[in-house]
């Protein structure tokens, strides 16, 4: 496929950041460009030229899969953002973060009721 | 980051729905490993492998508590249903670990005590063969400066490398930085190790004697068999080859089996070898065996299909490389792959790895240095060969001019530190061998003309993901003599073997 | 035949409180007689007018109350005395009981420092109770002080400290920690624990900061999953607690040692919970893999948590690999070398007291009895039920 390959990719499903991350990944072995679909300003336009050669003949289905995948990773960074932040600053913290009580918690205190007997 | 407030992200943790079937993902990342299978890593290079149809039940959070991936992906802190700073501080823990080179700053000092040499390698345009005298030579004044220099690093543990050129050519400022050093170190207190990196030729008895009393560990450079190697380090008497046997064996006897190694440097002659590189390692009696890729220092950078091309020859290279050194240890013969030996480390332990080329951020300068003859300092041994290929772009000061924070704290060193953060680097952050991974700002300075790179054609990362997947390939496999003999290589241990009699 | 540690007599009016010394067969010189108990033949007392008992801690005798005895704190009558020798440490209690606290000819010596404990496990050995022994803190501060007073050849290697819950003393037990520190430096410390209350990293700094010079702390882990392993010591929150508790001593250097007992509710998940050790603990000093003592709660759970060790070796082998292929150190407690693959024989050690340690009959003719560590009594005792039997070892290639 020596020719462009052109995939019209939805904007009110797919984020604005899966686009670009896909199509980032496929510019390794294509030239990719986007434009708005002037028809529908909903629709983005993905267009991938060979670099040399010929594209890959299932390019349109490797997009496709990636940009799904993409999107995946999106909704998971994004729900693992706060948990991740919170390791990494624990990480390079001095005290704990998490609760006080594991950096300087007195036992004969025992707030948390650990030592109740059974 | 440190001043992160902790009731913020606390509270958001907390706020999540607790009902009994509700858990939170903790972190990682995911690559497709077949249509049906997906591998997740997580931030402190846990893995696992799960069915797609798992994976989606897994991130929809609807997979069920009773079933084995639940219960597996929890263990190993894929998701919590409970309190979740309890994973949180373990996972801490495990990072902290993870950078502890961090804390420990540079660690490995590079002496480059002369530029002369008698080899005249194409892999290397820094040598100057045909000179004498003492124009290409380290000054005492300098190596003085540089060993002050690294003894300013707060690091624990000093390796003192020399090398040149060929540094046995300046033994006699060896010997004064070893002095030196074991002499300054009277007051620091620092375990140092001594390494001299070195081609064996102008090797002589009185300087196996002085290695001998100070112990210091020899590198030498094998590059194959002796066609091969003399092709690929070229000599006057083409005897490179015959001159690594006969002193290796001096050098053995002398200062024991186990202090030398071997590098080894991999050219496109090579490519076409890997077995008889091998065998030929076994063949000298070495442990262990290098194979590092291409190195695109003083050769014509390629760049597009031709660098791809280049990658894809490593990893052929590398795979049957790979399956000769497994073959030579199921026949008993024991020798280890190092870069493989580094990343499953990484894969298969909780501890950290000091390899300054695959750390995030990057080692360069902040896990190695190197001191240039003429008393310029590099942020690594690759930034002083492309200084002397005219550019200076990593010259973080000079031993004499600058001080310890200028060089150390400057603005270059800065910059490549963050521009080697992987999670902040386009095509890695949501990559899942980010954990295995490192930046290399410089290599891809050099092939790509920008520290970021980009990866989609980065040779680095071509070669890095076609090495990891092929391990983590070997590991699915189930194997069992594998998985054994990987996890003795990652551990470092050997493997409780079933041959051993019990007592 | 296990040993008999307690004996029963009748106490003398003047034993009002619990007194500690250290068994003499003969009488002692004046200076040591504070810390010395003699023990009396029958006959031998209340026959000489002249014997001089004065300055001892007490006197034990199967006989009659010595005529001569002073205000000499005394239990006479006891039932048995021949399972003393001379050097064991004793408690002589106002109610007559005769309790052995240490044993020089033992290498199994522990002090009990409570009955109290915030866990209740299922296989307990020694179900706790609900009541206040705190004051026991003096007699445990005294016997070190007997044990380290005692012949420079009764120095104990080792010394337990063990309950119950022995942190539920508190500073209480840093002391403990502190006077071994102190008296008994040569002696190796090991302390038995559920590590939740080291939750509090300020106990853990404290009991590091002591810096005893070999001291180790075996805490059981029973799961790599909370909800099991808080299942087995029945008490919710007790897998996190003991998880941040054991981060929290290997952050301040106290090593650890974590133990798994092998029972039908942790069998299944032992590899994994090898692989989580790994991963999280990996500064354990030590790992020990425990075979289940019949005695105590386990009796009553019996049912739920029995199963033959010859019947789990295969992931016994595989968790024991696992772990030694990582450099970690691994032994093998409580189970006879015919229940486990030759192959783990390497890991097993004689672990059962030796008080409570015994073979079957036909373990007389097997090969490797001699560094076989048996079975636990209360096992023998339940040999029918359990099915216990002894396979003898007769090739040794």
């Amino acid at each position: 496929m020596s020719e462009a390959v052109e995939i019209s990719v939805d904007t009110t499903l797919h984020s604005r950041r899966a686009i670009f991350e896909t199509c980032y990944k496929l510019t390794g072995g294509a030239f990719v460009s986007l434009t708005r679909d002037p028809q529908n300003p909903d629709f983005l336009v993905v267009s991938l030229r060979p670099r040399e050669g010929a594209l890959d003949p299932s390019i349109a289905g490797i997009f496709a899969n990636e940009l799904i995948d993409q999107e995946i990773r999106t909704a998971l960074d994004r729900e693992m953002a706060p948990i991740r932040e919170l390791i990494v600053a624990q990480a390079f913290a001095e005290g704990n973060l998490l609760d006080s009580l594991r950096d300087d918690g007195n036992s004969c205190d025992d707030p948390l009721g650990i030592s109740r007997l059974r | 980051m440190m001043a992160t407030p902790a009731t913020t992200l606390s509270a958001s943790v907390d706020s999540a729905d607790t009902s009994a079937r509700a858990y939170k993902l903790l972190p990682f990342r995911f690559e497709r490993w077949t249509e049906q299978e997906v591998l997740l890593v997580n931030d402190v290079g846990d893995f696992l492998f799960l069915d797609a149809r798992s994976f989606e039940a897994l991130i929809g959070h609807r997979l069920a508590p009773t079933s084995a991936d639940y219960r597996n992906l929890k263990a190993k802190l894929f998701l919590s249903d409970g309190d979740p700073t309890v994973p949180i501080e373990l996972l801490a823990t495990r990072y902290r670990t993870q950078k502890s080179f961090l804390s420990g700053f540079t660690a490995l000092h590079l002496f480059v005590i002369t530029l002369r040499c008698d080899h005249s390698c194409p892999y290397c345009q820094v040598s100057r063969v045909k000179e004498s005298g003492t124009r290409w030579d380290m000054s005492r004044e300098t190596a003085e400066r540089a060993i002050e220099l690294m003894f300013r690093s707060p690091a624990q543990s000093l390796k003192v490398e020399i090398q040149g050129g060929e540094p046995l050519l300046n033994f006699d400022l060896i010997r004064f930085i070893v002095e030196r050093v074991i002499d300054r170190n009277r007051t620091e207190g620092r375990r140092i190790e001594f390494v001299i990196a070195t081609n064996l030729a102008p090797l002589d008895d009185e300087m196996l004697t002085y290695m001998k009393e100070r112990s210091i560990l020899l590198s030498t450079s094998l590059d194959g068999p002796a066609p091969l190697h003399d092709a690929n380090r070229p000599r006057p008497g083409r005897d490179s080859h015959s001159l690594v046997e006969k002193n290796l064996g001096r050098a053995r006897a002398e200062l024991g089996h186990d202090r030398i190694s071997a590098l080894m440097t991999t050219t496109e002659r090579s490519l076409a070898q890997p077995e008889a590189i091998v065998d030929e390692y076994v063949r000298l009696g070495f442990d262990s065996i290098f194979l590092r890729s291409i190195s695109p220092y003083g050769f014509a950078v390629r760049t597009g299909a031709a660098a791809r091309y280049q990658a894809a020859s490593f990893l052929d290279f590398y795979r049957v490389a790979l399956d000769r050194i497994i073959d030579w240890n199921r026949k008993g013969t024991a020798i280890r792959e190092v870069f493989a030996q580094i990343l499953l480390t990484k894969m298969m332990t909780p501890f950290p790895t000091h390899y300054v080329d695959l750390q995030s951020p990057g080692g360069a300068g902040i896990g190695a240095v190197a001191y240039n003859y003429d008393g310029e300092v590099y942020a690594s041994d690759e930034a002083r060969m492309l200084a002397e290929m005219g550019d200076l772009s990593f010259r973080l000061g000079n031993v004499h001019r600058d001080s310890y924070e200028q060089i150390f704290g400057g603005e270059k060193l800065r910059s490549l530190v963050a521009h080697s953060v992987l999670e902040s680097l386009p095509g890695c952050n949501r990559c899942a061998f980010l954990p295995f991974c490192g930046g290399d700002p410089i290599f891809h300075h050099r092939t790509q003309g920008d520290v970021i790179g980009h990866r989609p054609t980065s040779a680095f990362c071509a070669k890095n993901m076609g090495v990891l997947r092929h391990l983590f390939g070997q590991l699915r496999s189930g194997d069992p003599f594998i998985i054994d003999l990987f996890t003795s290589w990652a551990t470092g241990f050997p493997f409780p073997g079933l041959d051993e009699m019990p007592t | 035949m296990s040993l008999r540690l307690q004996t029963q007599g009748h106490a003398s009016s003047t034993l009002r409180a619990n007194i500690l010394g250290r068994i003499a067969l003969v009488p002692t010189e004046t200076e040591v007689r504070a810390e010395t108990v003699l023990l009396l033949r029958a006959g031998e007392a209340d026959l000489d007018l002249d014997l001089d008992l004065e300055g001892y801690a007490g006197i034990l005798t199967t006989g009659d109350e010595p005529i001569s005895r002073a205000a000499t704190p005394t239990i006479s009558r006891a039932r048995y005395l021949d399972h003393l020798s001379a050097g064991d440490i004793v408690v002589l209690q106002p109610t007559g009981g005769v309790r052995t606290l240490f044993r020089p000819a033992s290498p199994h010596n522990s002090i009990f420092t409570t009955d109290r404990c915030n866990s209740y496990c299922v296989m307990c050995s020694q179900p706790p109770r609900r009541i206040d022994d705190s004051e026991r803190i003096v007699e445990h501060l005294r016997l070190i002080e007997l044990i380290a007073h005692g012949a420079p050849c009764d120095i104990p290697r080792e010394l337990g400290i063990t309950g119950g819950e022995p942190t539920l003393l508190g500073d209480d037990l840093l002391r403990i920690v502190e006077r071994c520190r102190d008296l008994l430096p040569t002696t190796a410390l090991h302390i038995l624990s559920n590590g939740r209350l080291f939750y509090y990293g300020d106990f853990a700094r404290r009991l590091g900061e002591i810096e005893h010079p070999d001291l180790m702390i075996g805490v059981p882990l029973y799961s790599d999953l909370d909800f099991e392993h808080d299942r087995v010591v029945q008490a919710p929150g007790a897998f996190d607690q003991t998880l941040i508790g054991l981060q929290n001593l290997g952050r301040y250097d106290v090593p650890v040692e974590i133990r798994v007992v092998l029972h039908r509710m942790t069998i299944e998940r032992l590899l994994p919970t090898a692989e989580f050790i790994y991963r999280n603990l990996p500064f354990a000093a030590h790992i020990a893999l425990m075979g289940l003592e019949p005695i105590g709660l386990a009796v009553k759970n019996l049912d739920a948590l029995w199963i033959d060790p010859r019947d789990y070796g295969e992931t016994l082998q595989a968790a024991t690999l696992y772990l030694a292929a990582r450099g970690l150190q691994v032994s093998i407690y409580n189970h006879p070398l015919c229940a486990v693959p030759r192959i783990l024989w390497r890991y097993c050690r004689r672990s059962i007291s030796d008080w409570k340690n015994e073979y079957l009959e036909a373990c007389s003719d097997c090969a490797v009895r001699d560094r076989c560590g048996g079975f636990f009594a209360s096992a023998v005792e339940r040999r029918g039920l359990l099915r216990i039997q002894a396979n003898p070892i007769r090739d040794l290639e």
